[in-house]
Order: C-alpha cells, then sequence, then structure tokens
C-alpha cells in the first residue's frame, strides 16, 4: 500500500480518529464540511502535526508509531504536499521552487525541469510566484511536489483557492496528472465534485470520525449520511463526450444540453430528475429508454428505483408511484431524462 | 466634454481637531527649525574636525555598529524562540525583553551596573577570575546600547516571523530540507525587510544612547564620550559645537526614516 494509517489526535476540539489506506495509483478523497478534521489527518499523515495513537505507514515504512515512540520527521517521509492555496516561496523563482526539493535532498535538481515541461510551465520558469495566476500557481505546486520524487502525494484543497472557471480547467487537467501518478494520492476536499471527479474512492470525515468509505460511485449514489445525502445522492457516470452526446464507459449514451465540453467527463444524473413511465413517453425529454428494475428500495420518503440501464441509472419516485405503476424487481419499464438535467463536468 | 476629476469625497474633519493637529506638528517641527537656523553653518567644518567631535563621531560609529551587530547576533535567536516555541513563561520572558523599551535609560544603566559591575552579580567574577571590567570601558558603551537597542529587534523580527505562520516552513519541510536550509534558505529570506528595518532602528537607537551610556560607561573623551554624550559636554563649553553634533545626529535620523519610510510611515515603496 502507498498509505495505510490509522490517525487518533486532536486539533481545538475535534477528536480525530481515522483509518485510511491508499493503494498504489489509487486517488482517495478525504471529504467533509469545514472542522471535521481533514487538514489534521493530512498534515498528520505528513508528519507536521503530531498523532497520539495509532500509526503511519507509507509504501510499507512505518512512519509513525506512538506506542513505539516512532516518528519520522517530514524531511524523511519522502511524500509531496500541495498546500492550501499553493505556499509557493515567494522570493524564488518558479525553477528555484521546484529545484528546492531535490536541492534539498542532496540529489540532481535537473529532472525538476522535466516536471515544468510535463506540466507545460516550462515557459513560466524565471517567474515569481506573485506573477502567477492561480491556475499556474497550482501547477507549480504540484511539480514543486513531484520533483520531489515522493511515494505518496497529498493535496490539500487543491482547487480551493480557484474561481469558479478556472477549477473547472484545472479540474480536469489535475485528474489526468494523479492518472499518471505510480504511487497513492490522498486528497482533501470540501466539495463533493472535486470528489467525484478525481478521487477513486472517497473516505467522508464528519466532526473527527469516517462516516462512509467507498468506491467513488457507490458513496455518490447512496450517500449514509445527511451531510453527503444532501450534498450528492447522484448517479456518477464516467464517459467520453462528443458533439453533445456522451458515450458511457459502461454502455449506452447520453444526450446533454450543451456541446461546450469534449473528451473525457464526469455525468452526474440525480435520481430525481428521472421520471418513469409505463408507456414510451411523449414529451420534451431527449433520453427515453426501455429498461428492466433491478432494485427497489425505501429512503426517507422516497423510493429509489435501480434501472439495468445502459447506462445504468438510480431513479427517486414516491412510493404512491411504486404502487400506480406496479414496479417491482424484474418488470420493464420506460426511463425518461431531459438532456438539460445531465450534468457533464470536465475529467 | 470634460470628464470630471475623480474625487475621493473625505469625511469633514471635527472641528476641535484641526487647530490641534497643527499645533502637534508645529511643536515637533520647530525644534528641528531652530537647530538648522541656528546652527553655525560657516563654521561647520573647523567644529566638526576638533579632536573631541571626531573622536566622539568614530566612538560612536564604533560602539553602534558592535552594539547592532550584537543585537542581530543575540536577538534574532530570542525571537526565533519567542514566535515559535511555546513554553509555561513565555510571557513574563517576553515582557522582560520589552522592558528597556519603556525603562528609564539611566535606569537601566543602574541595572547594568548591579549585574556587570565591578562587584555586580556577575561583574565581580568576570573582574576576580578573568580581570574583566567592563564599567567605564568602550566595551560598556557598547553593552549600554545593545541593552536599549535589542528590544527594538527582538519585537520587529519575532513580529515577522509570527505572520509569517510557519506554512512556509512546513512545505519546505515536505520538500525534504533540514532545520538549517530552511532558517538559510526560507525564513531568513521571507523575513529579510523586518530584519534589515529591525536591524536599522535598534542601531539608530544605539547612536542615540544616552542615559544608560552615561551611568554604565560614563563620560570619557575617546572612550566612553559618544556623539550624545559630547553634545551634552560642549552645551558647558561651546554651544555652536554642541549643535553642529546635533545637525550631525538629526541628519543620521532622517536618513534612518528615509531608508525606511516604508515601514514606518505606512506608505508602500
Amino acid at each position: 500500500m502507498s498509505l495505510d494509517a490509522r490517525v487518533v489526535t486532536r486539533i481545538g476540539n475535534v477528536e480525530v480518529d481515522v483509518v485510511i489506506a491508499c493503494a498504489p495509483g489509487e486517488t482517495v478523497a478525504l471529504l467533509g464540511p469545514n472542522g471535521a478534521g481533514k487538514s489534521t489527518v493530512l498534515r498528520s499523515i505528513a508528519g507536521l502535526h503530531s498523532i497520539t495513537a495509532g500509526h503511519v505507514s507509507i509504501a510499507g515504512d512505518v512512519v509513525d508509531d506512538p506506542s513505539r515512540d516512532l516518528h519520522v520527521p517530514p524531511e524523511r517521509r519522502r511524500i509531496g504536499m500541495v498546500f492550501q492555496d499553493y505556499v509557493l516561496f515567494p522570493h524564488m523563482t518558479v525553477r528555484q521552487n521546484v529545484e528546492f526539493g531535490p536541492r534539498s535532498t542532496g540529489r540532481d535538481p535537473a529532472p525538476a525541469g522535466r516536471w515544468l515541461d510535463a506540466l507545460g510551465i516550462a515557459e513560466l520558469a524565471d517567474r515569481r510566484p506573485r506573477e502567477l495566476s492561480g491556475g499556474q500557481a497550482q501547477r507549480v505546486a504540484l511539480a514543486r511536489a513531484l520533483a520531489t520524487d515522493p511515494r505518496l502525494l497529498l493535496l490539500d484543497e487543491p482547487l480551493a483557492a480557484l474561481d469558479a472557471a478556472t477549477r473547472i480547467e484545472v479540474r480536469g487537467r489535475l485528474h489526468r496528472h494523479l492518472a499518471e501518478f505510480a504511487h497513492g494520492t490522498v486528497l482533501v476536499t470540501h466539495d463533493p465534485l472535486d470528489a467525484l471527479v478525481l478521487a477513486d474512492r472517497i473516505v467522508v470525515l464528519e466532526d473527527g470520525h469516517v462516516t462512509q468509505d467507498g468506491p467513488t460511485a457507490e458513496v455518490a449514489a447512496q450517500p449514509r449520511t445527511d451531510y453527503l445525502a444532501a450534498l450528492l445522492g447522484v448517479t456518477l457516470i464516467r464517459g467520453t463526450a462528443r458533439a453533445g452526446i456522451v458515450t458511457c464507459n459502461t454502455g449506452g449514451s447520453l444526450v446533454t444540453s450543451g456541446t461546450a465540453v469534449e473528451g473525457p467527463v464526469v455525468v452526474l444524473v440525480r435520481p430525481q430528475a428521472i421520471s418513469l413511465h409505463l408507456e414510451h413517453p411523449e414529451g420534451s425529454a431527449r433520453n427515453v429508454w426501455d429498461t428492466t428494475v433491478t432494485t427497489v428500495d425505501l429512503h426517507g420518503d422516497q423510493v429509489r428505483v435501480g434501472l439495468a440501464g445502459p447506462p445504468s441509472l438510480v431513479a427517486a419516485v414516491t412510493p404512491a408511484a411504486i404502487a400506480d405503476l406496479g414496479i417491482a424487481p424484474g418488470v420493464r419499464i420506460w426511463a425518461s431524462l431531459k438532456a438539460t438535467d445531465v450534468a457533464v463536468h470536465p475529467a | 466634454m470634460t470628464t470630471p476629476r475623480a474625487q475621493v469625497r473625505q469625511a469633514p474633519i471635527p472641528r476641535i481637531l484641526l487647530p490641534l493637529a497643527v499645533l502637534a506638528f508645529a511643536f515637533l517641527a520647530l525644534p528641528l527649525l531652530g537647530l538648522l537656523l541656528t546652527a553655525p553653518w560657516g563654521q561647520m567644518t573647523s567644529l566638526l574636525t576638533s579632536p573631541t567631535a571626531l573622536e566622539a563621531l568614530r566612538l560612536s560609529i564604533a560602539t553602534s555598529l558592535a552594539a547592532a551587530a550584537i543585537t542581530v547576533l543575540l536577538g534574532v535567536p530570542l525571537a526565533w524562540v519567542l514566535a515559535r516555541r511555546d513554553f509555561p513563561g513565555r510571557t513574563l520572558v517576553r515582557g522582560l525583553v520589552l522592558i528597556p523599551l519603556v525603562l528609564p535609560p539611566v535606569v537601566g544603566g543602574v541595572t547594568l551596573l548591579t549585574a556587570f559591575g565591578r562587584r555586580g552579580l556577575v561583574g565581580q567574577y568576570l573582574y576576580d577570575w578573568f580581570g574583566i571590567q567592563l564599567p567605564f570601558s568602550t566595551a560598556g558603551v557598547i553593552m549600554a546600547e545593545a541593552f536599549v537597542a535589542l528590544p527594538f529587534l527582538v519585537i520587529t523580527v519575532e513580529g515577522a516571523l509570527r505572520s509569517l505562520d510557519g506554512i512556509y516552513e512546513d512545505a519546505a519541510r515536505t520538500l525534504g530540507a533540514r532545520p538549517t536550509r530552511i532558517l538559510l534558505r526560507v525564513t531568513a529570506p521571507l523575513i529579510a525587510p523586518s530584519l534589515i528595518a529591525g536591524t536599522v532602528l535598534a542601531w539608530a537607537r544605539a547612536l542615540g544612547e544616552f542615559g544608560a551610556t552615561l551611568t554604565f560607561a560614563g563620560n570619557f573623551p575617546g572612550v566612553t564620550q559618544t556623539l550624545p554624550l559630547a553634545v551634552y559636554s560642549a552645551l558647558e563649553v561651546s554651544r555652536d559645537e554642541a549643535i553642529a553634533l546635533s545637525v550631525i545626529l538629526l541628519a543620521v535620523s532622517f536618513t534612518v526614516l528615509v531608508a525606511l519610510r516604508g515601514r514606518l510611515l505606512g506608505g508602500r515603496g
């Protein structure tokens, strides 16, 4: 494992006890409201915050174990960290920032140049951080972290400092860079969209404790806490957008309302946006399927109906509708979804 | 069509404030004006090249620079500890460090005598074991100056370290940098403007030191008679020489202000 940790500590009035693991090549999002202790967990993994119990193990090496009085300081953990607001050294150029890591550990700083190229910031090499836009600063921070050849990448709210428009673009690019990183990545965010687009797995943190942990699509579809349900309860589908049509990776396609986004995307569909019908529906909805009901679950005052697809989706309807339409697993039914209810995010 | 000039509408000044503000300015400015108007400009060169004046000037520059160096050497580590380490009694330590700021310098001189005088707390051993006698020596002048100047450097640098918040050092640590490298390559450059400002302030304070020096080091021409002491002594003999020496000190103060204008006058640049 890239990371295997149980972080027990305290920040302010919050008692933190979190088990978190991350496989090589995997991106884990630590999602939770402000003040839940997310950043503290990340800083504990980095060694910047001390744990009172538990352990931290990075790429198989135990770097923190209070029971054995073991604490490897951050500078010897070989982690790469991207801080909130990026914390680039303001008195150094972009190149000096990226070379700082290799130089600090007595290694050849030349490979740092490769990261400048890889992240498309080579032409910014001689600029100072104050001359960079938010998106550029984020790439420099990522290059600086990767140039140390880390065994684990830690990202603390990597998109929070960006404005809405830049965010969409940077999020998509970050997703591609994380996919290329051979080791594990732990990402802290309070924005569910960041987690949905960037992460393979979501660990939900509320008030210092894990309330849900699972594959991204599963956590998106079946939020188990009120906090998450308010944010999520959506079906997540990965696919490729071309000319307003998203071809889903798991089969099927969806008509969307715009053609602005092209290439790899994450599509989010609210279950409430899907209507169920006995006959082929007449109307404005651009997405209409003849499909089979797979599951029927009561959630509060709504019933969630699983649809085989393709694409496989979840619809939320009232208990009365279930009775009227005679919905049960195995029943064939018509489903419709307006193109405007298909939310497309570049990935 | 002419474009109206953009104007910031300012709140009206309460009527009582304006005359008092003018009075305050006049109170500060008139003595300076008086000094410049009564200065014997014609004899300036001969007055300032008298042996006493030259000795005092040389001694002042040497001792104030030495005192400034000592405040940097001792003050930066103290500021770092105060800003970065939480330890019991930190508030008390910070309070003690600031005492020379508000203590009458004469009293500062007396405290130095009780500690480093020939029968002082530490001074008796320095004298008995090593034959070192600090009071009434040039070294004593440097000590008196450093004593009053140190707080200026400590509060300036501590403030800068505090506002730095440790986040840059954290970033450097995750990049694999050891503490000494972080201090030299990250912390020091980031606080450089404050370090320079604090050093200049401390040096200016050392240059102007009078009370503690007089008490602890005395007023011996060539050994402990710095410029301010020379001004005081000259007043009894030659008013013109006192004024000429004062003009020198005023010029230095003015230069310091200009050099630090961004930090002291709240301007930018």
